[in-house]
């Protein structure tokens, strides 16, 4: 227990495969996912935890198609629930497979829930804590904390032993009304401890690549070469208008050759 | 068909000024569980043999999984069409309990708007060591229920967090009895209730708001048709019509080994032959 934060020596660049579809628990979707997203240059994955019950019981081949492909996971999404051995088995596996971040993001209530479940998302990250892991919460449209103020109250209401800090940068141009992933980043940087470049337009919402829509993505690398950020930066994409790959081929050209990260 | 009978209508006033009626029921109504048909039956064919089936037998309503009603949600009146053509009610929904409150409050709007009774709330749910955080939580489902007049219940259940009677009677003390029902399975308290039994659960709780029939034996399990397990079906019908229930009485197989019509209609004809010689029905 006890396990803060986790340290980086660089920035990495990781992908979503929400990008590829949110269900890849069929291996031969997985497997592409994987292939596409080591063929671009990414150095890790974001995978969801339904993609994983799949491999649980093997865990060592899941790892070596990893290893093969020069690829790390960046995090596992864990939907949360009342199913805390769900949780068990999950930080359990993701461990194994060298993975070392749940981020908690899923539908979790309204305001009016706010007391009953913190300390269910507080306990979920307890867990995985208990099993190496560091655990996030994600702000998201419709989850308990969307708004900034929302997850700000979260993040001073919770302990930030169990549960820390992230950023994506769609859902606060989306969601954050009145601020934005820049301003959110510069107050916040000394605890954001992970970062989703998810981009949003009023016309292709967060099925934008990064650099096309409305996020100052510009402004955000500034500020994060200006904190010396390290840790992961994960592309993502709630699906595409082009192909995964062209998509993801994009996002990452227009965040090493515009931005310079990492 | 003899029609819900309400008694006395209590007017409950919510906070959004909608008035709410609690039901009540005059004799004991037997309910199929869709589970010996399947797990999901989410597809609406399959939907309907089950609904066929159960009222070919004879059952008066029907119990279904939350993940049946999904596509049915913005349909709650095709959804009660399908059973009123066949003569048969709403028994109601089991919640798969979890976080999605929001979801919670649209299930339990549909379920009123398609005329459901009961909420059974049975899903991992925790352990011990999460007892305490997970109990508001699902009060907090009940709760949603209550305030669409639907009655919730918690289906102690093999690993959930009440398995035993011990852990269910402690749940319900910790429970408010004005939103949060009573309610028995007599296969898992014929398997879970270790050192007790069924009957003698309804007896210490005649405040029982509603009851499954489902049988167990060490062979074939939870997958048993009712009279062929080891509970104890004519002591668990004397007690029933010792404390004398009215209500939902829902038959449940967890599985078969035979086809599901078969299956149902045995335990069926099983539990009324037995209600009957108690003088329950």
């Amino acid at each position: 227990m006890g396990n803060m934060s986790l340290t980086y020596d660089r920035i990495y660049l990781g992908v979503s495969q929400l990008v590829w579809g949110y269900d890849l628990s069929r291996a031969d979707r997985l497997v592409q996912c994987l292939d596409e997203a080591s063929e671009i240059g990414y150095e890790g994955v974001l995978l969801f935890d339904s993609t994983l019950p799949f491999w649980y019981n093997r865990p060592g081949e899941l790892k070596e198609m990893l290893e093969q492909r020069k690829l790390k996971v960046a995090a596992v999404i864990l939907r949360p629930s009342l199913d805390f051995k769900g949780t068990i088995q999950l930080a359990k596996f993701v461990s194994e497979i060298g993975g070392d971040r749940l981020v908690i993001s899923g539908r979790d209530g309204t305001q009016t829930e706010w007391k009953i479940s913190l300390p269910l998302l507080e306990r979920h990250g307890e867990i995985a804590n208990a099993h190496g892991l560091r655990a996030n919460y994600h702000h998201h449209t419709g989850w308990i904390a969307e708004t900034m103020e929302q997850y700000e109250q979260l993040l001073a209401d919770i302990d930030r032993k169990k549960l820390g800090a992230m950023l994506d940068c769609g859902h606060a141009t989306l969601d954050f009304k009145g601020h934005s992933a820049l301003e959110f980043y510069s107050k916040h940087s000394d605890i954001v401890e992970y970062i989703e470049f998810k981009d949003y337009s009023p016309k292709t919402d967060l099925r934008t690549e990064v650099g096309k829509g409305t996020c100052d993505f510009r402004g955000i690398a500034k500020a994060l070469k200006e904190h010396d950020y390290k840790g992961w930066i994960v592309v993502e994409q709630n699906g595409t208008s082009g192909t995964p790959k062209g998509s993801s081929q994009e996002s990452y050209r227009f965040i090493r050759e515009e931005l310079g990260l990492p | 068909m003899v029609a819900v009978f309400y008694v006395a209508p209590l007017m409950i006033l919510m906070g959004n000024g909608d008035a709410v009626m609690a039901r009540t029921y005059d004799r004991i109504r037997i309910g199929a569980a869709s589970l010996v048909w399947g797990f999901d039956l989410s597809e609406q064919s399959k939907l309907e043999t089950f609904l066929d089936e159960a009222a070919d037998i004879g059952y008066e309503g029907i119990l279904v999984f939350d993940q049946t009603v999904m596509p049915w949600l913005e349909r709650p009146d095709a959804f009660k069409a399908l059973l009123k053509k066949r003569n048969l009610d709403f028994v109601g929904v089991i919640l798969r309990p979890h976080m999605d409150f929001v979801g919670t409050d649209k299930l339990c709007r549909f379920m009123a708007a398609a005329g459901a009774d009961v909420m059974n709330i049975s899903g991992r749910d925790g352990t011990a060591a999460e007892w305490d955080i997970v109990l508001p939580a699902l009060r907090r489902h009940a709760q949603i229920a209550h305030s669409h007049g639907i009655r919730a219940s918690y289906q102690h259940h093999t690993d959930w967090i009440a398995e035993t009677m011990d852990q269910y009677e402690r749940l319900l003390a910790e429970t408010d009895r004005e939103y949060f029902g009573v309610m028995t399975d007599c296969g898992h308290a014929t398997k879970d209730f270790v050192g007790h039994t069924s009957q003698e659960f309804i007896l210490r709780h005649p405040e029982l708001d509603y009851i499954e029939w489902k049988d167990w034996s060490p062979t074939t399990e939870l997958n048993t048709e009712v009279g062929r397990g080891v509970a104890d079906w004519p002591a668990i019908a004397a007690a029933i019509k010792q404390i004398n229930y009215k209500g939902w009485l829902v038959i449940e197989q967890n599985s078969a080994f035979r086809p599901a019509k078969i299956c149902a209609a045995e335990s069926f004809h099983y539990a009324r032959h037995i209600l009957k010689e108690a003088g329950a029905i």
